[in-house]
């Protein structure tokens, strides 16, 4: 770590190890009802240097715009979630800040709140989407078979490393913010606006968001808001962090998401219609609904041909706090429901799973939602992989004999292995549509040192690595004399969100050609040589499977304990197709963790729900799964050639292990420990 | 309540409220910048500490538990040559810790080292688990142990740093 903090492998320092002379902390007054008006607020009389800040005493603009909702930076008359920030404590003693907060007093006039998202009416709906093609009804009438179900995704909590928060100071005429962000550009935007200042007078600086799994795309731009209007209105540095049970309560979870599907299938066991409707909870304000329906949309049919479509997609507001993405933009929670839709199908066509999915599969050559593709998916050398490892097709027919002998699940500790199939998209096509334009700026000093400026906060030390070992190959020198520029918007350009993968997918492909230039350029030109790359957004349609997409198969294994129900996983198999791989064992050492955490998401960290809204108790409830309950996690590569082009990967296990496991628990069977696993949305986990 | 202990070899003495964990006190003094208050409740292991000799979570120490208490942080533990041993080993499997982890997993493997009988894989894996990983690092931690416990028998055999 260097002086200011920052860590030597990122650049990026710890938000709650900000030091400074004179520093005010600042703690938050929040909503104690899900929905109403407020009456009054209460605040005990504050010593001096201690201050309150309500809505009133914003400069600037008292909402952010962020993807499309407008929510306010303090709720001033109307609250839409419980714990939403309606003033803000000020003061340099956090101690007396925390009693100062147990003796204010809020009165709202409560409203009925909406929790429930199954039904809606349409003054809740955010956003909607529809598609159709062919003809869904005659299909249906004519079809040998047809097959419902409701299948259910749960809001989840991702633990990051540090909770949220954000730090502001000043430094000469600049108004200085630190947050544990992936879009420090955004976060700039939004303080402009708020503090009715030019842009010129912000600056934004990442601090480490950690792990982040999408979960620090926009809130952080609110506690930015916060921490610096406390700056700006006392003249002083401010620190608001966020405590881990706040975090967990009232910033964003992912997404619930529930869809009712009904396929029609022909004589040979293949779709001949899909009516699906998909319904994502946005909680309060409706953050991303435009974004998540569209992405919805695009992983409906999930990886299968189907010749008449209707799908409808509802992104609807309820009083829960505002919803983030969390690892895929609801195209995990969706392929979720069309994985588990496909095993479903298989089985009342007494048809294996693999042959199921192998049957139904879109072609090289096949219309479909995103044109004609020109590959075929690599499904049977994926799944061949899967099953030879697992031993797949002898385990699921022998479970499947099992399953039909023993009806009474009580009497029978349950067995079962189950599959998914599931893509990954290319990193700028899983990004919000519209906002994205990566750049990078490359320089070669007159002092032989190479100096690269992304706007992209780099997540990991190993993202570093491989941005340092690719400019030091092509330039020709050592990695130590590459520096990665720390992540500021004072002069670095916008490289959009760091989501999913474009750390290892779009940065390095800039990298490489920046420093391209800089070779053919060297030994013409005088140094320094500054190369500046970019890749523009392009306005795109919800895509689907195409094919540039990583493409993933899992199977999971596992047994029912004879006296708890609960499940124990026996194994999981992964094999991935992500083109070509530019280094192995950190693509595999990254799978194995994206996958760890997806099991301990499904299993353990189920989030308690009391009336609607998450319990009281739920964050000391709250578990993640320890490393030493993770079973072996066996992975294998196919497609690994070079030339091939590079595809994100990391994201697959998120959408792969979930319908995986449930197929293998739907086999095993138990009904009265599925019953209480599935619960109401938003009560339980995936379905 | 004052209480006195020994925090990198150096003599602590202050005043606290008997609500006061240890990581309050760390954080609140600036006292350690390594431990971090991640959860709060003892479960991700990112304020991990030495008291006493063994491993703790600095959120679960109770302030007037503190009384005499000998509590190493990484701080203290960069002082040492155990440290020099655990970053060689890092290095040479290429171990890529994320900061927050790093001070944490480093503690439990100089606990480790400190072992007088030779640990099992599964001794290893239960201790390092104590620091829940969230990242692409957590199976080369168990890799990095176990080297980590090779180069401390490399050391009292006279191999150390060649
Ligand atoms: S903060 Fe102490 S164990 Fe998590
Ligand atoms: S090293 Fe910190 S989460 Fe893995």
């Amino acid at each position: 770590m260097d002086k200011r903090g920052r860590s030597a492998e990122t650049g990026l320092p710890i938000l709650s190890n900000f030091r400074a002379a004179d520093l005010l902390y600042v703690v938050t007054l929040r909503s104690p009802v899900a929905r109403g008006r407020i009456k009054s607020i209460h605040i005990p009389h504050l010593p001096r240097g201690y201050r309150s800040i309500t809505a009133d005493d914003i400069p600037g603009e008292p909402y952010l715009e962020v993807f499309g909702a407008r929510l306010p930076v303090l709720a001033s008359n109307q609250v839409a979630y419980q714990g939403e920030p309606i003033a803000l404590l000020v003061g340099p003693d956090p101690a007396r800040l925390r009693e100062a907060l147990e003796l204010t007093h809020i009165t709202v006039e409560a409203e009925v709140p909406d929790f429930n998202f199954n039904q809606f009416n349409s003054e809740r709906i955010a956003a909607r989407d529809s598609r159709q093609y062919g003809d869904v009804e005659l299909a249906f009438s004519i079809a040998q078979q047809v097959v419902e179900g409701d299948y259910r995704a749960a809001p989840l909590y991702h633990a990051a490393q540090e909770a949220q928060g954000a730090a502001a100071w000043f430094d000469y005429d600049k108004l200085m913010v630190r947050t544990g962000c992936q879009w420090p550009h955004l976060v700039h935007r939004q303080l402009a606006a708020v503090l009715k200042v030019k842009d010129v007078e912000v600056v934004v600086e990442a601090a480490d968001p950690g792990t982040h799994l999408d979960s620090r795309l926009w809130y952080p731009a609110l506690v930015a808001c916060h921490a610096a209007l406390a700056a700006v209105l006392c003249g002083r540095p401010a620190l608001l962090v966020l405590s881990p049970e706040e975090d967990f309560l009232y910033t964003t979870l992912r997404s619930p998401v529930f869809c009712s599907y009904r396929a029609a299938l022909d004589k040979n066991g293949n779709f001949s219609a899909l009516d699906a409707r998909v319904i994502i909870n946005t909680g309060a304000y409706g953050v991303l609904a435009d974004e998540l329906s569209r992405q919805a949309i695009s992983a409906v049919a999930g990886a299968y041909a189907v010749p008449n479509l209707r799908v409808q997609t509802f992104a609807v507001r309820s009083n829960l706090p505002a919803m983030g993405p969390l690892a895929g933009m609801a195209i995990p929670q969706v392929l979720f429901a069309m994985e588990r839709l496909a095993n479903d199908c298989a089985r009342q066509c007494e048809l294996d799973p693999v042959r199921f999915r192998a049957a139904n599969l879109l072609k090289r050559g096949v219309d479909g939602p995103q044109g004609k593709r020109k590959k075929n998916i690599p499904f049977s050398q994926l799944c061949e992989a899967v099953c030879q490892a697992s031993d797949f097709y002898r385990k699921h027919a022998s479970f499947e004999l099992v399953r039909k002998r023993h009806s009474d699940p009580g009497s029978n500790p349950g067995r079962g292995i189950g599959l998914a199939l599931s893509w990954q998209p290319p990193a700028g096509l899983s990004a919000p549509a519209n906002v994205y334009s990566a750049a990078v700026e490359v320089e070669l000093t007159k002092e032989l040192k190479i100096i690269i400026r992304a706007g992209l906060v780099p997540g990991t030390g190993g993202t570093v690595a491989i941005w340092k070992a690719l400019a030091a190959e092509i330039i020709g020198q050592s990695p130590d004399t590459v520096r990665i520029e720390p992540v500021t918007t004072a002069d670095l350009p916008d490289s959009g969100p760091s989501t999913l993968s474009a750390g290892i997918t779009l940065i390095p492909q800039l990298i490489e050609s920046a420093c391209h230039t800089i070779r053919s350029r060297r030994f013409r030109e005088a140094l320094p040589i500054k190369v500046k790359k970019s890749l523009r957004n392009r306005p795109r349609e919800a895509v689907g499977p195409g094919d540039g997409c990583a493409w993933g198969v899992a199977a999971v294994e596992l047994d029912l304990d004879r006296y708890t129900g609960q499940p124990v996983i026996q194994g999981i198999w992964l094999a991935i197709n992500a083109g070509h791989i530019l280094d192995e064992g950190k693509a595999r050492r990254s799978l194995a963790a994206s996958t760890a955490l997806a099991l301990s998401q499904v299993l353990s960290e189920r989030i308690q729900f009391e009336n609607g809204q998450v319990g009281a108790n739920a964050w000391q409830q709250y578990r993640l799964a320890r490393f030493m309950e993770i079973p072996p996690i066996h992975i294998s590569f196919c497609g690994n050639e070079p030339g091939s082009p590079a595809a994100g990967l990391g994201d697959l296990p998120f959408s792969l292990v979930a319908p995986a496991l449930t197929n293998a628990l739907s086999q095993a069977r138990d009904t009265a420990w599925l019953a209480d696993f599935a619960g109401d949305i938003p009560h339980g986990g995936d379905r | 309540m004052n209480i006195q202990f020994i925090l990198n070899g150096d003599d602590i003495q202050m005043t606290v409220d008997p609500a006061d964990r240890l990581a309050d006190l760390l954080k609140r003094k600036s006292l350690a910048d390594s431990v971090h208050v991640n959860c709060g409740l003892g479960s991700c292991g990112r304020c991990m500490v030495i008291c006493n000799g063994r491993p703790a979570n600095a959120c679960m120490i109770p302030a007037f538990q503190l009384r005499n208490a000998e509590i190493i942080t990484y701080e203290g533990l960069v002082q040492t040559p155990e440290f020099l041993l655990i970053e060689k080993a890092c290095a040479q499997h290429g171990l890529e810790l994320c900061q927050f982890c790093k001070p944490s997993v480093y503690l439990l493997l100089a606990v480790l080292l400190e072992q007088h009988n030779r640990p099992s894989g599964d001794d290893i894996r239960q201790l390092l688990s104590a620091v829940n990983c969230r990242c692409s690092a957590s199976e080369d931690i168990f890799t990095v142990a176990a080297a980590v416990y090779h180069l401390k028998e490399g050391r009292f055999n006279g191999h150390a740093g060649k």
